[in-house]
């Protein structure tokens, strides 16, 4: 899959778009509650101002009282000492008004400076006057009946006077004061009254700008890529793989535009992939042949997957040798050369085969490092190779093993499709090799019945001459013209043939009785030697037409637990073979009984046979010689052979080309009772 | 106080004739200025200015309305008519909070008032011969 790097987030976007909104929000309501609080404050300190001036103007009221009873002092003539008295409480008590007053006052105007600079200054002039009066009032006290005010009095009441009006004109200007404050404090929030509105404005402008430029950043990109999504499902869903949708922007919309477009090509390649195996499946079922198999895998199965090489190799479980069937991709000299390997060889194919699984190797460096003698020729262009056994009802026919020139990691999909196509190769093998068998199979069943025609007519024919012979002298009535030495020869050579021809029968019946298991072994104590010169008596007459000597080494008695007719069955078919290919020359037989196993020997000097043949001529309708030239089924040695092993024996034949053959055959004297039931 | 009324006493007996037409500033007897100019005087006498150089706060003097000396004092050191200076005085007290000077009736009153205030600052058309407690002020380039 290829990378896809996510550069920018819608989310993120959104993110900031919310985080911007609940931001405008805050700064409004920030914005909005400073702008009260400073109207707040406007408000609260034109009140606080009202409270002083009305504070002030009571004040000024107790000034004015005292001022009044020094007026009332002033004007009398000859105030009297009650009147004094009276004059003084009523000044003293307008006094400590006006004091509590302006303290009360001076404690209020902490945030009015000018204010409270005046009304110290009132307080100042309120002491003098409480000063100077204080004197007055003394001079009054003393002051006898009827007496006028003196001058010295008098000028202290004006002096006290002039301190009331400069208490007075502290008040004042206090008062002016605060109407200045008051009006100055007014119209600074009266003019500020659009401010809030006029940020509230500008916020939200600057907010629905910014958040238009981001929205529309987001949205007109998101509607695009949505819709070109869209289409794509539909392509995909109409079955048009091959579409491929345009990534507009690197965020979440791109990636997952992106992902959209990995899925297809992934199942573009999977259909693809799966109408290859269609190919080979459909490939496969025209291949009769093994190597047909192979080709047809090789060609069809192979590209798919970007493998530039593969072989087929088949597995013969008797030799544990591998054939390679078909290869592409490798050098000449690396096919010649593992052309036939051994099952047992340290190799990848060797070892799938083994172990029964398949091996991955996805570099070269892996390779290398579980096989470190293959050479580099031998690697070749490899970087990544698989080697997959063909397994079919728990037999392993062979391997198919696929390079690739790239290295790679064989991934879930890899290995499904490689594992799918070595079971179709393995199925489809497996039915080639048993059609080959049932063709090879038919095949000789054909041969066996063209010579078992050929053979069987071949007495039959003369047997039907004599008997037509003879019943034609009956007719005639000449058969008494014959001598009877005539007749009886007619006779016998009828005889002779259904005697051969009865013996052509009974093969046959063994044959069959062989393919069933049926073949009967009656055992019971047996003399090998007496048998042998019993049958090579009855060969007399055809030892001499043969011309073939024979020469017996019979040990006086060889005993054994077989089967006498058997026996006979199996010494027949030795000397008949020996007369047959011995060509005139001599023919040994030796008997001999060696501790627990008796051995026949029959040595021919004729032609001898070769090699390649050996192991044949024990089989069904063998013959290690050209089909028609010495006649016989074919059977002898294959029955012999079974009728041996029935006995628990072994027969072996060593031979030469032009040496002759010798046949040996080694029996147990005494069955083995666990090995009898059979 | 004793002195003072006999200084009272005396001025009154003694003085006969008009007094002497010029009118004399007197200040308290502590105050260190000497001479001040008629701009200045004005400025003290309209409370545009508040203190002596020495910070001293300065209390103005004034005469009763309608006396010679008042007219005398407004039409030679300050220019203005006495309406002007009614009108002046409502103003301030309106707008700055400033009341007018005391008015007194008398040279002998003035003396007194002025000897009781250090920043006092006053005038009379008399002799201040023997007076204590007040010294005279020098007031050049009258109007």
């Amino acid at each position: 899959m290829s990378a896809f790097v996510q550069s920018s987030s819608i989310i993120r976007r959104l993110t900031l778009l919310i985080s911007a909104t609940a931001l405008f929000f805050l700064i409004s309501f920030a914005g909005s509650y400073l702008s009260s609080v400073e109207f707040l404050r406007g408000l609260t300190r034109v009140n606080e101002a009202n409270r002083l001036f009305s504070l002030s103007s009571r004040i000024s009221e107790s000034i004015d009282s005292s001022a009044q009873v020094l007026a009332e002092i002033g004007s009398e003539r000859s105030p009297s000492g009650p009147e004094t008295r009276d004059h003084e409480s009523i000044f003293k008590s307008a006094i400590k008004q006006a004091n509590e007053g302006l303290d009360d006052a001076i404690a209020r105007a902490k945030g009015f400076s000018e204010v409270r600079k005046h009304l110290i200054q009132a307080k100042r002039s309120i002491n003098q006057i409480t000063e100077t009066s204080g004197e007055v009032f003394a001079e009054l006290r003393e002051l006898p009946p009827g007496y006028p005010i003196p001058a010295g009095t008098a000028s202290g009441l004006l002096v006290a006077n002039q301190y009331e009006l400069d208490a007075k004109d502290a008040i004042r200007k206090v008062q002016i004061d605060i109407r200045s404050l008051s009006d100055e404090t007014f119209n600074s929030v009266y003019s500020a009254r659009h401010r809030p509105l006029l940020v509230g404005i500008s916020l939200a402008v600057i907010f629905f700008a910014f958040a238009g430029l981001i929205g529309l950043s987001i949205t007109r990109r998101l509607a695009i890529s949505v819709s070109n999504l869209l289409s794509a499902t539909d392509a995909v869903a109409r079955g048009d793989l091959g579409y491929t949708s345009k990534i507009y922007s690197n965020d979440e919309v791109g990636r997952l535009t992106h992902a959209f477009n990995e899925m297809v090509s992934r199942l573009r390649e999977q259909r693809d992939r799966s109408r290859r195996l269609q190919d080979v499946t459909s490939g496969l079922s025209r291949a009769l042949k093994p190597s047909e198999v192979a080709t047809v895998i090789l060609d069809h199965g192979l590209p798919p997957i970007g493998a530039l090489g593969g072989s087929v190799c088949l597995l013969d479980l008797a030799s544990g040798e591998f054939e390679l069937l078909t290869s592409a991709g490798y050098p000449e000299s690396v096919v010649t050369r593992w052309k036939r390997f051994s099952i047992e060889a340290h190799a990848p194919i060797s070892d799938a085969a083994r172990i029964r699984a398949p091996l991955w190797f996805s570099s070269l460096r892996e390779v290398r490092e579980r096989y470190p003698h293959l050479s580099a020729e031998e690697a070749g262009n490899t970087r990544a190779l698989a080697c997959l056994p063909l397994v079919v009802e728990g037999r392993v026919l062979g391997v198919m093993a696929v390079s690739f020139v790239d290295e790679r990691e064989f991934g879930q999909e890899d290995r499904e499709y490689l594992l799918s196509l070595a079971m179709l190769c393995g199925q489809a093998m497996h039915r080639a090799i048993l059609f080959a068998e049932t063709q090879e199979a038919v095949r000789v069943r054909d041969e066996f019945l063209s010579i078992a025609s050929h053979e069987l007519k071949t007495p039959l024919t003369p047997l039907l001459i004599q008997v037509q012979g003879i019943s034609r002298l009956l007719v005639r009535g000449k058969l008494h013209s014959l001598p009877p030495e005539r007749i009886l020869k007619m006779l016998k050579t009828a005889e002779d043939q259904v005697g051969r021809l009865g013996r052509l029968v009974e093969e046959l019946l063994d044959v069959a009785r062989i393919g069933s298991g049926k073949l009967s072994v009656q055992p019971e104590t047996t003399d090998l030697s007496r048998i042998v010169r019993e049958v090579v008596n009855r060969f007399h007459h055809e030892f001499e037409v043969a011309h073939c000597p024979v020469r017996l080494e019979l040990e006086p008695e060889v005993i054994g637990e077989w089967d006498p007719f058997r026996l006979e069955q199996v010494v027949t078919n030795l000397l008949t073979n020996a007369i047959r290919y011995g060509s005139g020359e001599s023919i040994d037989i030796r008997v001999r009984a060696e501790g627990a196993v008796a051995s026949l020997e029959v040595q021919d000097h004729g032609m001898g046979i070769q090699s390649k043949d050996q192991v044949r001529i024990f089989e069904r309708f063998e013959r290690a010689s050209p089909s028609n030239h010495f006649g016989g089924l074919g059977l002898g040695l294959y029955i012999t052979k079974q009728i041996v092993e029935r006995h628990e024996g072994e027969i072996r034949v060593a031979s030469e080309p032009g040496k002759g053959a010798l046949f040996s055959v080694t029996l147990p004297r005494h069955r083995d009772p666990q090995k009898n039931a059979a | 106080m004793r002195a003072l009324i006999f200084v009272l006493a005396s001025l009154v007996v003694a003085s006969p004739a008009p007094a002497n037409e010029e009118l004399v500033f007197i200040v308290h007897a502590d105050n260190p200025t000497k001479q001040i100019s008629a701009d200045e005087l004005a400025d003290y006498f309209l409370k545009k200015r508040g203190q002596w150089p020495n910070g001293t706060p300065v209390r103005f003097i004034d005469r009763k309305a309608g006396t010679a000396e008042r007219k005398q004092f407004l039409d030679s050191f300050v220019g203005k008519s006495p309406r002007d200076i009614e009108l002046y005085w409502i103003g301030q007290k309106l707008y700055s909070g400033d009341s007018a000077p005391i008015q007194v009736g008398s040279d002998a009153m003035t003396i007194s008032v002025v000897s009781s205030f250090k920043g006092a600052i006053g005038y009379v058309r008399g002799d201040l011969a023997g007076v204590k407690g007040v010294k005279k002020l020098e007031v050049t380039g009258r109007q």
